[in-house]
């Protein structure tokens, strides 16, 4: 079998193409989709953490200080804060280190390089030291602290939280910080994981040397 | 008005050179939707690179060099093609008589593409489409000598592939 013949099918398979005209192209310019390619996709993803991160914690904050009343308000309030602004704060930090990468004119190498570099920042997101044992702990934190807070109204916190209380939530911080983490990472795995290893496979091809 | 004059050349320039499209759409997308999608991404990813074109190398050269790295980062919701075994492919379409023996071999040869990972495809596109290996080196960034065994790699993988598919029996 000879390779041109090969070739020439190839070739002749384009002929028929629909070619279309300068002004049909201009459409489809002005036509705004959403691009389909993994830096993008990551991009709008971590857009959409910030947005949503910030919609929630004015809601969230705006509701517990008008309608919610008991003793220590203010401090899950404050703890509210520390927990979104250090959740927002992550998200525009690692939005900002990839908003101006541009690797799409790049040789096909380093461009896959880099787009499995932004896809493993993206992946590794909650493995990171931060997210792991400050952002995801203090979200739970949160969470229990807002509990017994209600539970507590007006009544000072060291009458209902006994030494052993103190105890079974720390145990319970930890369990569910432990349960949390990997349900994450496996979340962002299966988002990303299976097209993250086929860049990787098609890197290794490329740098697989004679 | 730069930005006009700008849009027209680049509007002209796709025109003239949209085969590439074409062309990369086709090899990396088994379906007409996917293939729409990629097309059109390509062409977001050529305007907005644009302005960076500065005629160091050729128009068709930098526009494979989009279009390929904008076709290997794509999300691909399922891989049904790729991961079809050889002998689920229909090798019957020459007994239909709508098909003629030229459609047919078209039609296997890319189904042979088809079975190529993503980084094979590259090579083998800007092969098909007579680049010498000093331009397939220039755009993937590999040494020409690794290219030249790539695509005697890729050859005899597509001749068996076509082989078993009964391509010119």
């Amino acid at each position: 079998m000879d390779f041109d013949d090969i070739k020439n099918a190839w070739k002749d398979s384009f002929k028929e193409d629909n070619n279309i005209n300068k002004s049909e192209i201009e459409t489809k310019l002005k036509i705004k989709k959403q691009s389909n390619t993994a830096l993008n996709k990551i991009k709008r993803n971590y857009k959409f953490d910030m947005y949503t991160g910030l919609i929630l914690a004015i809601l969230i904050i705006y509701y517990i200080n008008r309608t919610m009343h008991f003793e220590y308000k203010n401090i899950f309030v404050l703890c509210l804060i520390l927990f979104f602004g250090a959740l927002l704060s992550w998200s525009i930090y690692n939005f900002l280190k990839i908003r101006k990468s541009e690797i799409s004119s790049e040789k096909l190498k380093p461009a896959l390089k880099k787009t499995i570099t932004v896809i493993e920042r993206f992946v590794n997101f909650n493995k990171s030291t931060f997210a792991k044992y400050l952002l995801m702990p203090l979200s739970i934190c949160t969470g229990m602290l807002y509990s017994v807070f209600q539970d507590a109204g007006s009544i000072a916190i060291s009458e209902i939280l006994s030494k052993h209380e103190l105890i079974k939530l720390t145990i319970s911080l930890i369990i569910a910080s432990a349960l949390f983490i990997p349900l994450a990472q496996y979340y962002n795995k299966k988002m990303f994981k299976d097209h993250l290893d086929e860049l990787k496979e098609c890197l290794k091809e490329f740098e697989n040397n004679v | 008005m730069i930005e006009l004059k700008a849009k027209e050349e680049f509007l002209l320039l796709i025109e003239k050179h949209q085969g590439i499209m074409h062309k990369v759409s086709k090899f990396y997308c088994d379906e007409e939707e996917c293939r729409k999608d990629l097309f059109q991404d390509i062409l977001i990813q050529l305007w907005q690179s644009f302005p960076k074109f500065n005629n160091q190398s050729k128009f068709s050269t930098w526009m494979y060099r989009v279009a390929l790295n904008t076709a290997i980062a794509q999300f691909k919701k399922e891989k049904k093609n790729s991961e079809n075994p050889v002998s689920e492919i229909p090798v019957n379409i020459i007994e239909e008589d709508s098909y003629s023996e030229k459609e047919n071999r078209r039609e296997l040869v890319h189904k042979a593409i088809g079975k190529l990972n993503k980084a094979e495809k590259a090579i083998i596109i800007l092969y098909m489409d007579d680049y010498s290996y000093e331009e397939i080196a220039e755009i993937t960034d590999i040494t020409i000598s690794n290219v030249g065994v790539k695509i005697n790699r890729i050859k005899s993988k597509l001749q068996k592939t076509l082989k078993e598919l009964n391509y010119g029996f």
